[in-house]
């Protein structure tokens, strides 16, 4: 599994300390991801739940896949299993930990739920400063409940 | 039929709004695997995505267009509640703006970050 270096201030993959040696290169992966979330967000979520749903099965054990589901979920609305995904320790424990729980505050935020929404932020506030974009998004989902 | 992980390999799935103001989440959005939504349309995909993510501007926007074709030039009071109806999606779309930044940014870092 690839292990990743993060600048956690920007929030931007930085370096790899190992190659990568999962079944699909790096920039295919983002490439499947980008079009997975195009596709949830606009008219095409079978496919984008298709496309997520079989990159799980060729890599389960990484977590971009997971997170991908998740957000598929999110944007129909399904959220109780966005949050089940992005509470997998295959998530959890991977460097998209931060992401993962700014979706799941966007989760809370579309489900209307601003305590768990609050209280997921206030558990991980520490953790979440050193993840701009993620902080960031929770700071505007706490600010427009 | 599901993956070892519990999770499902077949997508017989649709992507139900849950925002109620949209008509997108009538029954007939619910269609069988395979069954192209009459709603599935790029006229409608815009909407879409500010139903869902954005749904106080979805629905500030729809008391706005009912108060504007409802509205009776003749009443000061009607012409007022247009006012307040269009400060309130000004509000929403000008709330929104940032929410989406910063949403668009969250996006973008998780694919770097693959």
């Amino acid at each position: 599994m690839t292990q990743h270096a993060t600048d956690h201030h920007s929030g931007q993959h930085t370096s790899t300390a190992t190659p990568h040696t999962g079944l699909i290169s790096k920039e295919d992966r983002q490439m499947l991801m980008e079009m997975g979330i195009m596709a949830s967000n606009n008219v095409f979520p079978w496919e984008g739940h298709a496309l997520f749903g079989q990159l799980l099965l060729v890599e389960p054990e990484e977590a971009y896949p997971r997170v991908g589901m998740a957000y598929c979920k999110i944007m129909g609305g399904q959220f109780a299993e966005a949050h089940q995904l992005l509470k997998n320790k295959v998530v959890t424990a991977s460097s998209l930990k931060d992401f993962a729980l700014a979706l799941r505050g966007l989760a809370f935020y579309l489900a209307k739920q601003p305590q768990e929404l609050e209280q997921l932020f206030k558990e991980h506030e520490e953790p979440l400063e050193k993840n701009l974009p993620a902080r960031s998004m929770f700071q505007n989902l706490i600010t427009a409940l | 039929m599901a993956s070892p992980q519990g999770l499902p390999t077949t997508p017989p799935y649709w992507n139900t709004p849950y925002n109620e103001i949209t008509p997108l989440n009538g029954p007939g959005a619910s269609p069988m695997p395979g069954v192209i939504s009459p709603y599935a349309t790029y006229g409608m995909n815009l909407n879409f995505i500010a139903a869902v993510m954005f749904p106080q501007v979805a629905s500030t926007f729809i008391a706005l267009q009912t108060s504007l074709l409802n509205v009776d030039a003749s009443n000061p009071a009607a012409l007022l509640q247009v006012q307040l109806t269009m400060s309130e999606y000004e509000n929403a779309v000008q709330s929104t703006s940032q929410m989406y930044a910063s949403f668009q940014t969250l996006i973008k870092a998780i694919i770097q970050n693959i």
